[in-house]
C-alpha cells in the first residue's frame, strides 16, 4: 500500500501510520538527485540503491526525461556512473538549483569540467576509496598474463581442449616491472609487486624521491628509456591531453619483444590500433587490457581474437566493498555541497 | 655414445628435456622401455622421472628388474610417487629438486588466489566470448587486508606469505615446525598448531603441504565447516591432500565461496566429473612450476644429481632416509 493511501486509511492503526509519516517526512526532507539507472551489467547493480537512498530522494534519468518539469527545480546534485548521464550544457540549462556533480570513480575526464567551472557547479570524485582494490586487479592481472592463467583454466576444464602439463610461462619473481604513473594506485601496485621480489622501474612527470627512497624504487623520467628494462609494463594514469596515446608504435617498438603490456588507466592512453599491429607482429608478447575502445569491443575487433591477449570488462574497483564505498563518498561529497559545507573530495576547477 | 651410462626417464614429453638429458646420458624414454624391457633392464644405472610422465610409481615392480640401478633422480619436489622406504632399504640413491621451483610455485599459488578471488576467468569471457553478456559489474572478492592461512610454512609456503604480506594481507600459518621469531616478524604470521584453529579466521586458505600419510585428506568436510562461507580455498600441494568430494560438496552447497585448485585425482579429471561443471572454481594442470626458467632449471639440476649418483660422487640435492617425515 503506497505511503500516501496508508496515511489516509481509517483502518490502520495510529502506530503504523506514525511510522509511516515518518518515513515519508524522511523522504520529503532528502534532497533530490538525479542520476543515471538502475542495471545488473551495465549500470549501478541493485544492490547499490539503497545506499543512494540514505542520502537523497533519487530521480533516474528515464523519469526526468518523460517529465522534466516535475523535477528539474528540486534537482541540487548529479550522481555520474559509469560516464552517465552525459552533462551537456542543454542539461544544465534544465536545472537551475544544481549545485554539484558528483562522478563516482577515479577518472574526470568524461567531464566538461570548463563548462562546470563556468556555470560554478562543483565537482566531486572519489580518488582513494578503490586504490587498493584497483592495485590489487593491477597485480591479478600481470600475474594471470604472465603465467597464463585462461589457457590453464580451458586446458584442464574444457574437454575439448587437451590437458597440456606444458603451459610455460613468464617468469614474476626477479622480473621487472616498469609502472607508468605512480600515484595512489601506481605505488600500491609497487608495494605488491615488491612482494615478488621485482625489480621496480617507474615514470612519471613529476618524481616522487620519497616514495622511491620508501620502496627502494628507480626513477626514469623518460617513458622510453624506461620501456627496454621492463619485463611487465603497466599504465596507471589519469587521461590528459599529456598521457592520451602515449603508449604508441614506437613504445611498443622500444619494448622488449617478450615484455607484457597491461592497461588498467584509461583506453585512449594507448593507441589502440598500433597495439594491435605489435601485437600481430610479435613486436611484444602479450597485453592485458582492463579498458578498450569502445567498451565493449564489437565482436570482431582483433583484440577479441588474440590467444595473448586478456580483455577484461572494466573491473578494477570491482569489490562489493570498494564499489559501496566509492558510492558512500560520491553520496558524502554530494550532501556537502547541497548543504553548502566543505566537499570531501572536491576536484579543484 | 658406449660411454654414457643408461638411464631410463618417464617425463613429459617437452624439448627441453630431451635435449638435456641426451647430453649426459643415453636415454630409453619410458614409451620404448615398455616394449621390450629385457634389452635394457641390466644396463640401467639411473631412472630420471617427474610428476607428468607415464610412470606414475617408482616400487618393487620396476626396482626388482633393474639390478645396476644407482640413482633415482626425481625431478620435483615431492617424493611420494616414490617407494622411498624400498628404495633405502635396496641402498639405491634417491635425489630431488626442493628449490628450483620455489619461487615459481608461490608466484603461482598467488595467482590462483587473486585470479580466484577476482574472478577473472568469468571477467575475460565476459569481455571475449560472444555468447556471454558484457558485464561491469562482476564484483570479487577483496584482497588488500584479507587474511591468509598458510598450511604448510616450508620453503615455498613462506614465499607465498611473502607476496601476501606485499598485498597487505594478514599472515596465519600452520605447519608441524614453527618458524624463527624473526622470520614470523617479518612478514607479521601468526603460528597456529592447529589447522582447525586457524580455519575459522581465514578468508583465504592456501595448501602447500607434502602429501604425507598425516597430511592425506586433512582437509574435509570437518574442514569445510569450520572455514568461513566467504572463503576461497587453494591447492597447490597433492591432490590427495583435500578429501575431493568432500570439497565438490561445500562448493555445490556453497559452503564455501570457491576454489582454485592446481591438481586434482585423477589428472586429468574424467569429462563428466562434477568439478568441471561448478562455476566456482578454477582448476589448472599441474603447473606450479612451469616457467621456462623453473623447468629447464628443475631439469638440469635433476640430471646434476642423476650424473652424480652413476658415477658415485656426492649428490647435490640427495633425499637421504633422515629426511622422511
Amino acid at each position: 500500500m503506497g505511503l500516501e493511501k496508508l496515511l489516509t486509511c481509517p483502518s490502520i492503526r495510529a502506530g503504523e501510520k506514525y511510522r509511516a509519516s515518518q518515513e515519508m517526512a524522511s523522504l520529503e526532507d532528502k534532497p533530490m538527485v538525479l542520476t543515471s539507472h538502475v542495471d545488473e551489467l551495465n549500470a549501478y547493480p541493485q544492490i547499490f540503491v539503497p545506499v543512494i537512498k540514505k542520502y537523497f530522494r533519487i530521480v533516474w534519468w528515464a523519469d526526468f526525461e518523460n517529465d522534466q518539469e516535475r523535477y528539474a527545480n528540486e534537482i541540487q546534485g548529479i550522481l555520474v556512473n559509469g560516464g552517465l548521464p552525459k552533462i551537456t550544457s542543454e542539461l544544465l540549462d534544465t536545472l537551475p538549483n544544481l549545485k554539484i556533480v558528483s562522478t563516482l570513480g577515479v577518472g574526470t575526464d568524461h567531464l566538461d569540467l570548463q563548462l562546470l567551472k563556468s556555470r560554478g557547479i562543483k565537482v566531486s570524485s572519489v580518488p582513494d576509496v578503490s586504490s587498493d582494490c584497483v592495485a590489487d586487479w593491477g597485480m591479478t592481472l600481470l600475474v594471470a598474463a604472465a603465467r597464463k592463467l585462461p589457457e590453464a583454466m580451458k586446458s584442464a576444464t574444457d574437454t575439448a581442449t587437451p590437458f597440456n602439463y606444458n603451459i610455460l610461462g613468464k617468469k614474476i619473481t626477479g622480473s621487472t616491472l616498469g609502472i607508468v604513473g605512480l600515484g595512489r594506485i601506481g605505488y600500491r601496485i609497487a608495494e605488491r609487486a615488491l612482494g615478488f621480489k621485482m625489480r621496480v622501474l617507474y615514470n612519471d612527470i613529476t618524481r616522487r624521491p620519497e616514495k622511491e627512497a620508501a620502496l627502494s624504487l628507480e626513477y626514469y623520467s623518460s617513458l622510453d628509456k624506461l620501456l627496454p628494462n621492463s619485463d611487465f609494463i603497466i599504465t596507471v594514469v589519469p587521461l590528459t591531453p599529456q598521457t592520451h596515446g602515449m603508449m604508441g608504435r614506437e613504445q611498443f617498438k622500444l619494448m622488449k619483444k617478450s615484455a607484457i603490456f597491461i592497461n588498467i588507466a584509461r583506453a585512449p592512453v594507448v593507441q589502440q590500433d598500433e597495439l594491435v599491429e605489435a601485437l600481430q607482429s610479435r613486436t611484444i608478447q602479450a597485453a592485458v587490457l582492463d579498458v578498450t575502445s569502445p567498451e565493449p569491443l564489437p565482436p570482431h575487433h582483433p583484440l577479441l581474437h588474440m590467444p595473448n591477449v586478456i580483455i577484461t570488462p572494466h573491473m578494477g574497483a570491482n569489490s562489493l566493498e570498494s564499489r559501496r564505498g566509492v558510492v558512500e563518498a560520491g553520496c558524502e561529497s554530494c550532501t556537502a555541497a547541497i548543504q553548502g559545507k566543505a566537499i570531501p573530495r572536491e576536484v579543484v576547477l | 655414445m658406449a660411454d654414457k651410462p643408461l638411464v631410463v626417464a618417464s617425463l613429459a614429453d617437452h624439448e627441453l628435456y630431451v635435449k638435456i638429458v641426451e647430453e649426459h646420458f643415453r636415454v630409453v624414454w619410458w614409451e620404448d622401455y615398455i616394449k621390450g624391457p629385457e634389452k635394457y633392464n641390466n644396463d640401467i644405472q639411473g631412472i630420471l622421472v617427474d610428476a607428468y610422465g607415464r610412470l606414475k610409481r617408482v616400487d618393487g615392480s620396476l626396482l626388482d628388474h633393474l639390478p645396476n640401478l644407482k640413482i633415482v633422480s626425481t625431478l620435483s619436489v615431492g617424493t611420494d610417487h616414490l617407494d622411498l622406504e624400498l628404495l633405502f632399504k635396496r641402498g639405491i640413491k634417491v635425489s630431488r629438486v626442493p628449490d628450483v621451483s620455489s619461487d615459481c610455485v608461490a608466484d603461482w599459488g598467488i595467482t590462483l588466489l587473486v585470479g580466484m578471488a577476482r574472478r577473472i576467468v568469468e571477467g575475460v569471457d565476459s569481455a571475449k566470448n560472444p555468447a556471454t553478456p558484457f558485464d561491469f559489474n562482476i564484483m570479487g572478492k577483496k584482497i588488500t587486508g584479507s587474511t591468509i592461512g598458510v598450511v604448510g610454512f616450508g620453503r615455498i609456503g613462506y614465499k607465498i606469505a611473502e607476496r601476501a604480506y606485499g598485498f597487505s594481507m594478514k599472515v596465519l600459518y600452520y605447519d608441524v615446525f614453527r618458524r624463527s621469531e624473526e622470520e614470523e616478524k617479518k612478514i607479521g604470521a601468526t603460528y597456529y598448531s592447529s589447522v582447525d584453529e586457524m580455519l575459522p579466521h581465514c578468508d583465504f586458505v592456501i595448501l602447500i603441504v607434502p602429501l604425507l600419510p598425516t597430511t592425506r585428506g586433512m582437509i574435509g568436510k570437518k574442514q569445510f565447516e569450520l572455514m568461513k562461507n566467504s572463503a576461497i580455498l587453494v591447492n597447490v600441494a597433492r591432490a590427495q591432500v583435500i578429501d575431493q568430494d568432500a570439497l565438490v560438496e561445500a562448493l555445490k552447497n556453497k559452503t564455501i565461496r570457491s576454489a582454485a585448485i592446481d591438481v586434482t585425482y585423477p589428472e586429468p579429471l574424467p569429462d563428466d566429473h562434477p568439478l568441471r561443471f561448478l562455476d566456482n572454481i578454477i582448476i589448472t594442470p599441474h603447473m606450479g612450476a612451469n616457467s621456462e626458467e623453473s623447468r629447464r632449471g628443475v631439469v638440469v639440476a635433476g640430471v646434476k644429481s642423476c650424473i652424480a649418483g652413476v658415477k658415485g660422487e656426492p649428490i647435490p640435492n640427495e633425499m637421504l632416509q633422515s629426511m622422511m617425515y
